[in-house]
């Protein structure tokens, strides 16, 4: 049974992102996830309403992702995944691709794992910031000691198991300084695919290493040295660099780039307790002056596609929509970009009604400043940011 | 006898170190036992908390360049690039390489991104020399007292601002941490009339006779480890004692 969705500019669904627990084994002084410590665990009920919940919403139109995160998810055993892909395959009754995908620290990988993840053709994402002098400076235990060795032992089995792997390295301040040497990391543990993650201000973590305004030129400077390496004589897949290429050459002046963040239902977050909310995964959580919380319903009783005509989902939605028309009006980048990330113009500007952030100069502007100019003429980008034509 | 005030190692801004200063500076006073092939060798102890607290300092602002012995490195991507070009060239080694250049222009840029201040124009040599026979590099050096400290710093040639362990095995570099004026004025201080001597080899010859027992200091650089000297005066030498693989160091001098 499929129901429409209330509103036709909701979805369709690309991205689900499910919180089996919200524990991580490990804690990082820049996570933003307030509830890391607490081992409650997802029901096989949620999981059952989730799905039911997906396959009638109307809001499945291709295929799309899940992404197991939000606390660790190798906390919990395989055979939990086992059976939540179970009892997706019975609810998805299409026969939809479903591809799943775990964003883990690297530190409990173990033959089981390896076992599970090939026979489920799993995507694995390592959470691993290069070199033990970088890693072990933020992702630590709760007793304080470094996790760099543990994760370095996971990735060496995922490869001795032949396990395709990508890595996301959260960008310090620190890190800004050493582009060769997470590349010689990257290189020498097999790893072929990195995505950046510039250190974020959400939720709970209200500072970060990279704010200032001398940040820009040291990311301009990183990027333009660490894209050099990785299209050099050992090549590297970034996200960024990658990113951005496509954004310029599928950009135009009529059809900007479509944000899944800014996009009602795009991106659907579920929390261990069966509490859903949309649009920027890290919204589900974290607490809000102005609208209590992100939640907008809970799978077992509510159905995603009606919670789009609610009073709150209206006002943030509204909220949200009246700061991309911000971004179409004031910034250059907006065609390549589409309007920014919704968390982190509510956690760094206080309203989602509002444009640039950090996060957008750092991992948005910066990085289309390197590529553009390193298409024009090869060379790193000057003091001042390479100056974009205005939308029409 | 104790350490002098002097010149001082320190890690240079945005780079890391995979030993500690314990681990990298040793320290002789004076003492020698026989070496191998005949030749005098030191015999080499731990410095002390008090000699690290001489030799080592933290702070490392953005002039430290020009103040201390910076220990640095190039990555082993760099490192590993000379040695390809030189394994398809092996025929023609030392007398001539190709492709240096693009290798020099990698570590200028890699210096560059790193703000390390690089010459204007900067020359980069690379010397070889087997473990067992004489070395091949240029041979300004001279040989003084205690045998393995040679006086890289004669000043007749360009400025040497840096020097980088190329080799795929662990060396080592030995310093004696006095400026010139220091030793000049410990000489005169005991009425030595070679403290006069306009040549540094001389001046240390002198120097290390007249205290036989001034600590020298040993210093462990890894593969692709370097050391920036703040200026043409300090005086070390390279230890060869113990290599059993080829010494390659990448020489940086300033031209002009």
């Amino acid at each position: 049974m499929h129901a429409p969705p209330t509103d036709p500019d909701c979805g369709p669904l690309d991205l689900l992102v499910i919180q089996p627990t919200p524990f991580c084994n490990i804690d990082c002084s820049y996570c933003y996830l307030p509830d890391r410590q607490s081992k409650k665990q997802m029901s096989r009920d949620v999981l059952e309403a989730i799905f039911e919940r997906v396959f009638t919403s109307g809001l499945v139109e291709h295929h799309f992702t899940i992404v197991w995160h939000a606390g660790e998810p190798c906390v919990l055993p395989p055979r939990f995944y086992e059976e939540a892909i179970a009892i997706l395959a019975r609810h998805n009754r299409g026969g939809v691709h479903v591809e799943h995908s775990f964003q883990t620290n690297g530190t409990l990988i173990d033959a089981d794992w390896c076992a599970f993840i090939k026979a489920n053709d799993v995507r694995i994402g390592v959470s691993v910031d290069g070199p033990a002098f970088l890693h072990d400076r933020f992702r630590r235990t709760r007793r304080g000691k470094g996790t760099h060795a543990r994760v370095v032992e996971g990735m060496e089995l995922l490869r001795s198991e032949g396990i395709p792997f990508h890595v996301i390295t959260v960008l310090t301040g620190e890190s800004l300084d050493y582009p060769d040497e997470l590349y010689e990391f990257y290189l020498q543990h097999g790893i072929s695919s990195v995505g950046f993650n510039v250190e974020e201000i959400e939720g709970p973590h209200q500072h970060s290493s990279l704010e200032g305004s001398a940040t820009y030129e040291r990311v301009v400077r990183f990027f333009n040295r660490f894209f050099d390496l990785a299209k050099g004589e050992s090549p590297l897949h970034v996200r960024e660099l990658e990113g951005a290429l496509g954004t310029i050459f599928g950009a135009s002046d009529a059809t900007s780039v479509r944000s899944h963040e800014i996009t009602p239902l795009a991106i659907i977050s579920v929390d261990c307790e069966g509490r859903f909310s949309s649009f920027s995964p890290e919204l589900l959580g974290l607490k809000s002056e102005q609208y209590g919380d992100f939640e907008f319903g809970r799978v077992q009783s509510d159905r995603f596609q009606d919670v789009a005509g609610t009073d709150k989902f209206r006002a943030i939605r509204a909220d949200i929509d009246a700061g991309v028309e911000k971004c179409r009006q004031n910034c250059p980048y907006f065609k390549y970009c589409g309007g920014g990330a919704p968390v982190n113009k509510y956690f760094e500007n206080g309203s989602f009604d509002s444009t640039e952030t950090m996060f957008c100069r750092l991992s948005k502007q910066a990085v289309l400043d390197v590529v553009l100019a390193k298409l024009e003429n090869g060379t790193a980008p000057s003091r001042l940011p390479v100056v974009l034509p205005s939308p029409n | 006898m104790q350490l002098e005030p002097g010149y001082r190692f320190c890690l240079a801004p945005r780079f890391t170190s995979g030993l500690s200063w314990s681990q990298r500076l040793q320290i002789n006073n004076g003492e020698a036992r026989s070496g191998p092939l005949g030749t005098a060798n030191l015999a080499w102890h731990p410095a002390s908390e008090s000699q690290l607290n001489a030799l080592v300092t933290g702070e490392t602002p953005e002039d430290v360049w020009r103040r201390d012995i910076c220990l640095f490195a190039i990555p082993e991507h760099l490192r590993a690039k000379w040695w390809e070009m030189a394994a398809r060239q092996i025929e023609t080694l030392p007398s001539r390489l190709d492709g240096m250049e693009p290798f020099a222009r990698a570590v200028a840029e890699f210096a560059q991104f790193k703000h390390v201040p690089l010459p204007r124009q900067c020359a980069f040599e690379v010397t070889l020399t087997s473990p067992h026979r004489d070395s091949i590099e240029e041979p300004s050096a001279a040989q003084v007292l205690r045998q393995a400290l040679v006086v890289e710093a004669n000043g007749r040639s360009s400025p040497l601002v840096a020097r980088i362990n190329l080799g795929d095995e662990r060396t080592a570099l030995l310093f004696l941490n006095l400026s010139r004026s220091r030793m000049t004025e410990m000489l005169n201080h005991q009425g030595h009339k070679a403290a006069d001597t306009t040549e540094t080899s001389d001046l240390v010859r002198a120097f290390l006779a007249q205290f036989p027992t001034y600590p020298l200091v040993r210093l462990s650089l890894d593969p692709g480890e370097g050391i920036w000297l703040p200026n043409s005066e300090v005086i070390y030498g390279v230890d060869r004692s113990g290599k059993s693989d080829l010494d390659a160091w990448l020489i940086l001098k300033g031209e002009g």
